[in-house]
């Protein structure tokens, strides 16, 4: 009886603070790095690489709130000075599979963007062209 | 010049203080009058073998600790906390989330913030954080840990003796940290380096000679008993016949000692004789184990086992079936919390003769008492009126509002609520209950308990009273309550006192009193006034 | 950023952890250690005893007699927080206490928003993402908003309402120990220390959520190498995100020594762990020992004559004969 909490308290622990490693274990994923990323056709991404890593949720949101809100069509970009027309279709034009780009970081990291719920992605292009 | 009595004064102040926890670090040990309880008398610690007795006074500069004080306290500190789990548990666990800090009624009385129940449990927490961990030691007092020096001992001798152990604020705890088991291993903690206080040895030392609080001989008992029944057959003309160390009953009844003779204590104590009587109970006293209460709980574990033990031997001496206990509060803790866990051989040795507690008048088992053989006066009356086994007349208590006292331990300790509620109203029509932040589990004590009902703290028990004295002003003013009942001696004793000194024309009584008030009783004469001698019928105005 | 880097992102974590789960461990066998010589309930409802008296749900969890009743009132108390649900306030020139639940409120936020966080950062320890997971975060995250007036903007479009709640609720535990006037007083530096200690780890948070972005695909994959025990030489992580998880392992090696404990401590405490069944199952206190009391023959010798007296009357006492 007085070492019920000690039995309750040691598995709640356990179980909380370990679960993550038997559960990558059991997965057989444990210690997964990075995934590869399709390599996107291209030179260089709108802006720098490695900026957009980071930020391309932020950019993406500026050009939703651009094109939608204020009807501006074009971006100049930061890093190359370049104008691109504002849309998902300039994205495509390099980044041609969300399966081997998109959703393999997202999944990795558990994020869940909305832009599918309206927007078409290049798979169903291809489905329906 | 004669100095004002305090509980003659008209106005009282209550100074709220909030120093920095600096300041609260630094011990108080200010024995001002009212505030600080005397020192044990060498007869009684020598009576109890206490460790290092001595004559003592705490206004004294040098309180004469043994010379090696601080080992004995710290080492005392490693064995009870390897001891209590409580403790271990309280001293580690408590976030200062102040939860407790206005739930405590004498901080509420007095302001002094010393007397937060979380500042309280803080006395001790730091000295243990300075001893027993690696922060308290690395980091002093900014890790809130304090060196101990005689100061602290002057402090902790101050303020857990100002905790009437009422657990009120375990009830508000997220974590349960209770500060009455604080309060009772510190009192042990101060006991290890002779210190103790005088009103409970008195009593504690007492009750091991004579099996009474009060000291009463055998013959006084019996002689208590005997004006108990003249009184009866003054009252109702009925011869009644109390046993006494009958060997061979079916019950052992226990009461606590005051019951025996102390005002207003005596009504209820005709009430169980009266009732017993009219009910047939095959039952006895006893003057070997005359006391219920156990006044060594407030002091150390094994002066309350010394008290705790004559029961049981007892019931085996008498042959008796079960155990019947009257209205007490820290009586009932200890025989419902501790009794059973206390006794060691005397218990399996009681067991031979001790059954399943079974009332005889009803049938009824008292399943929940099955195991410590012991059942409460409030559990059988209500099982008792239940049935409808005494024959009750509610009209005659019809001079009475009814009010009830949920007495701390019977409450917080028990967990005994509904039973006195149903009795009270089964004989009596108007009842009512003070606000609910007053009463059950959140019921305010009277600021008399564990050992504080001692007269040189009249300022703290009156202050410490407050609350619930303004609770019971609320009632009075709202539906003219003027009879308060609670189901502990040690408020019985110290209500009238309270009452007077907040000017609540409201008496003060036991629960079984208003049964005997109300039952007729088997060839009774006619009856016009009830057992205090108060006329029936018309309201009742108390004078203050 | 090397050296720092390892240091912070790899052996500062590992220390930190090892010193939380090794301490945290110690002293839930340390407490366990300690017996619980009695049953102490507090007794917060109607106890049971005769079977048609009043006694509601709540009193049976306030006062269980059974042990599941018991392990009830533990969950009650831990998720629900009970006791702090009852909480007054007394008010002295009123005298009367009136019902508070302020602090029920926001350490009730607090605790379950910091729950939902961290089943939240799962997704870094957890690969595949577990379903629940991603349903937590699609619940936390049903507000979707657009907010541009601020000085920065949101570069996320759905906000995670626990990371909020949290911040909102830790604000308030120490705006209340830093202007009530009691609670600063009974406040101690490591009350503190600990809020503000979970303050730094959540604006950090925070902050990387809203206002500076982090690469959370190498986040994770710091986390993986960290639990699978194959770290990264010399992880190169953005400094916010090296802060957030400095904080994070300054919390866990502190978190055993110090008050934080009471989250295991409350499964140990023996007024709310155990049935109010006192009278009917008996407890045995593992350490006690005889105590040599008065017993009858000592007493019978010292009070002969009273007892000789009472044995004369029969043990019975009568009221005395009207002369």
């Amino acid at each position: 009886m007085s070492k019920t909490p000690l039995v309750a308290v040691l598995l709640i622990f356990i179980g909380f603070f370990f679960f993550p490693y038997f559960y990558s274990v059991a997965s057989g994923q444990l210690g997964k790095p990075v995934p590869e990323l399709e390599k996107p056709k291209g030179d260089h991404c709108i802006e720098d690489a490695k900026w957009m890593e980071e930020n391309h949720m932020v950019l993406l949101k500026e050009w939703r709130d651009h094109v939608i809100r204020q009807g501006i069509r074009t971006y100049i970009s930061d890093t190359y000075g370049t104008a691109y027309n504002i849309s998902t279709y300039t994205c495509f034009e390099c980044h041609t599979s969300k399966a081997n780009f998109c959703d393999k970081c997202h999944d990795y990291t558990g994020v869940k963007p909305n832009c599918w719920d309206c927007h078409v992605y290049p798979e169903l292009l291809e489905k329906y062209r | 010049m004669q100095e004002e009595k305090f509980e003659e004064k008209e106005k009282i102040e209550i100074v709220q203080r909030f120093p920095s926890w600096k300041e609260i670090l630094k011990p108080s040990t200010e024995m001002k009058k009212g505030f600080y309880s005397y020192a044990a008398t060498l007869r009684d610690q020598e009576y109890l073998n206490l460790p290092f007795p001595r004559e003592w006074s705490p206004l004294d500069e040098d309180w004469k600790l043994p010379e090696n004080w601080k080992e004995i306290l710290i080492n005392k500190i490693d064995e009870l906390r390897k001891k209590y789990r409580s403790f271990q548990v309280f001293m580690d666990i408590c976030v200062r989330c102040g939860a407790c800090a206005d739930k405590c009624h004498y901080y509420i009385g007095t302001g002094d913030p010393k007397n937060m129940p979380v500042i309280r449990g803080e006395l001790l927490r730091t000295i243990y954080r300075r001893y027993f961990t690696k922060t308290g030691k690395l980091f002093g007092e900014w890790a809130g840990a304090r060196e101990l020096t005689e100061d602290v001992i002057k402090e902790w001798y101050l303020y857990f003796y100002q905790c009437s152990e009422c657990r009120r604020c375990s009830v508000f705890c997220p974590y349960g940290i209770d500060t009455a088991e604080i309060t009772m291993l510190a009192r042990e903690l101060l006991n290890a380096i002779g210190i103790s206080q005088r009103f409970s040895l008195i009593s504690a030392a007492a009750c091991v000679r004579t099996g009474n609080h009060l000291g009463l001989s055998p013959g006084g008992v019996v002689n208590s008993i005997r004006y108990a029944v003249d009184d009866i057959k003054e009252i109702t003309g009925i011869d009644v016949e109390v046993p006494v160390n009958k060997k061979g009953a079916e019950i052992l009844f226990v009461t606590p000692s005051g019951d025996y003779f102390a005002q207003p204590h005596w009504f209820t104590f005709i009430g169980y004789i009266m009732v017993f009587h009219e009910l047939g109970l095959d039952y006895t006293f006893s003057t070997y184990a005359a006391e219920g209460g156990n006044f060594g709980f407030f002091h150390s574990f094994e002066v309350a086992k010394k008290i705790n033990q004559k029961i049981y031997k007892e019931a085996k001496r008498l042959g008796v079936k079960w155990i019947l206990g009257g209205e007490c509060g820290h009586m009932w803790r200890v025989k419902h919390q501790y009794m059973a866990t206390y006794a060691d051989e005397t218990y399996e040795d009681a067991l031979k003769v001790l059954e399943e507690p079974v009332n005889p008048i009803t049938g009824t088992v008292f399943e929940n008492a099955s195991s410590t053989k012991m059942v409460h006066i409030l559990e059988f009356l209500a099982d008792v009126l239940k049935h409808k086994k005494l024959k009750i007349d509610k009209s005659r208590n019809d001079h009475l509002v009814v009010t009830h006292h949920d007495s701390c331990n019977i409450a917080r300790g028990m967990g005994l609520y509904e039973e006195p509620r149903f009795v009270i109203k089964s004989v009596c029509n108007h009842y009512y209950d003070m606000p609910d932040h007053a009463i059950r589990e959140k019921s305010y004590c009277c600021g008399s308990g564990a050992g504080l009902l001692a007269d040189e703290l009249m300022e703290l028990r009156m202050r410490g009273g407050m609350p619930r004295a303004m609770a019971v002003k609320y009632v009075h003013e709202k539906y003219g309550v003027n009879h308060l009942t609670a189901a502990c001696a040690i408020d019985r004793a110290a209500f009238p006192t309270l009452l007077k000194f907040w000017r609540l024309p409201v008496q003060m009584g036991g629960i079984t009193e208003l049964v005997a008030n109300a039952m007729i009783m088997k060839g009774e004469k006619e009856r016009d006034t009830d057992l205090r001698g108060n006329p029936l019928g018309e309201y009742l105005e108390v004078e203050i | 950023m090397s050296v720092l880097g390892t240091i912070v992102g790899v052996v500062i974590p590992y220390i930190a952890g090892f010193i939380f789960v090794v301490g945290v461990i110690y002293r839930i066998f340390f407490w366990s250690r300690s017996v619980v010589p009695f049953k102490i309930p507090t007794t917060c409802g109607q106890q049971k005893s005769l079977p048609w008296l009043r006694r509601t749900w709540m009193d049976r969890f306030d006062s269980p007699y059974t042990n599941w009743e018991t392990a009830v009132r533990m969950l009650m108390e831990v998720f629900l927080f009970r006791s702090l649900w009852k909480n007054v306030r007394y008010e002295l020139p009123a005298q009367t206490a009136v019902s508070t639940k302020w602090l029920w409120l926001f350490a009730l936020t607090f605790h379950w928003s910091l729950l939902i966080v961290l089943i939240r950062h799962f997704r870094f320890f957890l690969e595949p993402v577990p379903d629940f997971v991603n349903i937590i975060q699609n619940l936390d995250g049903f507000l979707e908003v657009h907010i541009g007036w601020l000085w920065f903007q949101l570069h996320v479009v759905h906000i995670m309402i626990t990371g909020l709640t949290l911040l909102v609720a830790l604000l308030y535990l120490l705006y209340r120990r830093l202007f009530m006037p009691r609670e600063r007083s009974l406040s101690l530096p490591s009350d503190y220390v600990a809020l503000i200690l979970l303050l730094c780890v959540v604006i950090t948070g925070l902050l990387m959520r809203y206002v500076i972005s982090v690469d959370v695909a190498q986040v994770k994959e710091l986390a993986q190498g960290l639990l699978s025990f194959h770290p990264p030489a010399s992880p190169d992580l953005h400094w916010l995100f090296m802060l957030h998880l400095l904080f994070v392992s300054v919390l866990l090696a502190y978190f055993p020594f110090s008050k934080l404990m009471h989250s295991a401590g409350i499964f140990f405490s023996p007024t709310r762990n155990m049935p109010n069944n006192n009278r009917a199952v008996r407890h045995i206190n593992p350490w006690n020992y005889p105590v040599k009391g008065v017993d009858w023959d000592e007493f019978y010798e010292e009070f002969k004559e009273d007892m000789e007296e009472l044995e004369q009357m029969g043990y019975v006492v009568k009221p005395e004969e009207e002369v």
